[in-house]
């Protein structure tokens, strides 16, 4: 199934703004983000990676919810300061 | 002594003399600079219950230790003094020159008490110090007043810390700034100066210091060097600045939507329709150059021009940084560039800070739209949700405090008590604004709101910081919080005294913000010490509120910020936060009793505080 990730956080390298995966049936948010660790852009620990907030087509979500195929998923990373 | 001028200058304003004062050794070693060394001498020198307008009142610009080192990111000096807003502790900091500037006119700290019988400005130069009649820049905002001291002092490499008409007309909000438009915001202090009839500290000079390794500090430069190369993000941070956190800000519930009162999806607008004012399209449209602080490798900050707009033409605008986007775009529904630039310029020539201007806005368009308050208390405009020319009028009215703004430039908390209206809008502790991190979505950011000693900061230490690393459940679970609070609270103290940049530790390898201070000073952080120098700082701010008579009652947070109601959709739906546990947690890991009050043997313990015990544990007759 195709799931396209969406980035918007300030430690992701401006050039990365989404990106498509296909996974097979039956994965889950976190196999998203796994596949997103591989990619050479993202050069975040796991943990801190994992703990972003991830919305599934808008809505808050969590590590183990399900997808289907077409869901987009946005990655949003913050900061404080300014 | 290495890594220090080794001596402050304080100056009385109502007698016109100067002194060259030489503080304790042990003072810089325990509290090294800016907040916590500024706490350490107020305590000293002002008062307790002195009028904050009166003339035991002090205010106080204080270097760090790496400002003047060429530490990167390490520029920034820090405004003390009691806050006209909550009437307790005040410190703000600021990056641009200034700071670097205070210890090359060859002083750690400038400390100023007294009133003028008229405006006057301070020149620090090359050691010399001369108060200077500034009649002619009373009145005038940043723009002229820079212009004015560059011709006037012929030079354009001076460095100068200010008010604009605000701090004059002693606004709540009134900023200290400094190099144009950079600003020292929060809290008040810009108004302490007006006060003062001190219209600015200009500095500049040739003066130097030791290092204590210098070989060191050449060799930890080059390492960060290399280590920015791959630091993920130092590109997002050049590019865009603080405004780049806007757009996830946005999404993920952290930014105001109709002054924190509503979701995003609960509005007839889209995150889509907010993009003109997120950093990509802000600097497509309007970006000039780039700027930074003192020995910065960065430069995160950039210039502006709307002068093709008819409507509100500005040049020279600094970018605005994520808050101000926040409070000056959805927090009132507005989604026009245009607006967000013109609104901040207006800030930071009148010398406001941006975030209780823009709270104060958002309020009195809540307030406006819910019927609370009329266009007749408004002097005529109607800021409907969305309108940005509403928007531009009622700053106006805010930061020259003309009209309306006479009412509204004292914040969104005197205004609701001046007029009796809107008190369930207020998003404020203890009457300070909040900057655009919803606590509901950090609920860290709610013990810092509350209890901090400058409440309302959101650049103040605490477990908000590790909320970023959590799983949404881990972060509402509130049965161990104290200890990592404390340990993000010590983190943050040494940040702020040490006169780095808050992005730095993001940015550096770890651990080489504190071998950049052994290199400067000599002195050596570990693990132990951190959280010693941390509880020190944080004690010796919070002992001025102590002082004062305030107490952990005294510190207070608005229902809304609570989830009190809980929002009812979008990402913080049903979310209800738990401050008071939050506060207690906190106060078991530090040692302090319910009311807020640490126990003789925490400061015995931490050492360096025997003035906070000697007026909390007098010893019995
Ligand atoms: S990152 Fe930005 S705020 Fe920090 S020191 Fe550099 S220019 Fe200043």
């Amino acid at each position: 199934m195709d799931i396209l990730v969406k980035f918007y956080a300030v430690d992701i390298p401006v050039s990365l703004k989404s990106t498509k995966f296909d996974l097979p049936e039956g994965s889950v948010v976190e196999d998203a983000l796994d596949e997103c660790l591989k990619l050479p852009e993202i050069t975040i620990d796991e943990d801190y990676f994992k703990a972003s907030i991830v919305l599934k087509n808008g809505g808050r979500t969590h590590l183990k919810d399900a997808l289907s195929d077409g869901d987009v998923l946005s990655i949003l990373r913050t900061m404080e300061g300014g | 002594m290495y890594g220090f001028m080794g001596k402050m200058l304080f100056v009385d304003l109502s007698t016109g003399e100067f002194e060259d004062k030489v503080i304790p050794e042990e003072w810089y070693r325990d509290f090294l600079g800016g907040p916590a060394l500024g706490a350490r001498i107020l305590y000293e020198y002002m008062p307790a219950h002195a009028d904050v307008f009166g003339e035991d009142s002090m205010v106080g610009f204080v270097a760090t230790p790496f400002d003047g080192s060429n530490f990167f990111c390490g520029g920034r000096y820090t405004v003390v003094s009691k806050s006209p807003v909550y009437n307790g502790w005040n410190d703000a900091n600021s990056g641009g020159f200034f700071g670097p500037a205070i210890k090359k006119s060859g002083y750690d700290g400038i400390f100023v008490r007294g009133i003028s019988p008229k405006p006057v400005y301070l020149f620090v130069d090359d050691g010399k110090a001369e108060l200077r009649d500034a009649t002619k820049y009373w009145g005038m905002q940043a723009t002229e007043l820079e212009n004015a001291l560059f011709t006037d002092l012929e030079d354009n490499k001076i460095s100068y810390a200010f008010i604009g008409p605000a701090g004059e007309n002693l606004s709540n909000m009134a900023a200290v700034m400094n190099d144009g438009h950079r600003a020292a915001g929060r809290g008040g202090t810009g108004a302490v100066m007006g006060s003062k009839k001190l219209k600015a500290v200009v500095c500049r000079g040739n003066q130097t210091f030791e290092l204590a390794d210098k070989a060191g500090m050449a060799k930890l430069s080059k390492a960060i060097s290399e280590s920015l190369k791959q630091a993920p993000m130092l590109q997002g941070m050049r590019t865009f600045g603080t405004t780049g956190g806007f757009m996830p800000s946005l999404l993920s519930g952290d930014a105001a939507v109709k002054n924190f009162s509503v979701a995003l999806c609960e509005t007839d607008k889209t995150p889509e329709d907010f993009e003109p004012l997120a950093a990509p399209m802000l600097n497509e449209k309007y970006k000039v150059k780039s700027y930074r602080c003192s020995s910065c490798p960065i430069g995160c900050g950039a210039f502006m021009d709307t002068t093709e707009d008819e409507r509100f033409p500005v040049k020279n605008a600094a970018r605005p940084e994520y808050e101000s986007v926040g409070w000056f775009g959805s927090a009132i529904m507005n989604t026009d560039p245009v607006v967000l630039i013109k609104c901040n310029h207006l800030c930071n020539e009148y010398g406001t800070d941006t975030i209780s201007t823009g709270g104060t806005l958002g309020w009195a368009f809540e307030a406006f739209n819910e019927g609370a308050i009329t266009k007749e208390q408004l002097d005529g405009i109607e800021p409907f949700w969305g309108d940005g020319a509403a928007a531009v009028a009622l700053t106006e009215k805010i930061v020259s405090g003309e009209g309306c703004g006479k009412i509204l430039t004292q914040g969104s908390q005197y205004a609701a008590d001046y007029w009796n209206a809107g008190k369930e809008f207020l998003f404020v502790a203890s009457g300070i604004e909040i900057a655009q991190h919803d606590p509901r979505r950090a609920p860290g950011y709610i013990r810092t709101y509350q209890v901090d000693p400058t409440p309302g900061r959101h650049v103040k230490g605490g477990l908000a910081k590790a909320n970023d690393r959590m799983t949404w459940e881990q972060k509402y679970d509130y049965r161990v919080t104290g200890y990592a609070d404390l340990v993000e609270i010590c983190t943050c103290e040494y940040i702020n005294a040490s006169g780095l940049c808050i992005f730095s530790p993001r940015l550096f390898p770890p651990g080489a913000i504190f071998e950049g201070m052994k290199y400067v000073t000599g002195i050596d952080f570990d693990k132990y010490t951190l959280r010693l120098f941390g509880m020190r700082a944080f004690i010796m701010r919070w002992a001025f509120n102590l002082r004062e008579g305030l107490r952990r009652k005294d510190f207070t947070v608005t229902d809304r910020m609570i989830g009190n109601p809980p929002m009812r959709a979008g990402q913080l739906a049903g979310i209800s936060l738990d401050n008071e546990r939050l506060v207690e947690n906190l106060y078991n890991a530090i040692g302090f009793n319910p009311e807020g009050v640490p126990c003789q043997d925490v400061l015995e313990f931490v050492g360096g505080l025997e003035p906070v015990i000697a007026d909390l544990y007098p010893p019995k007759e």
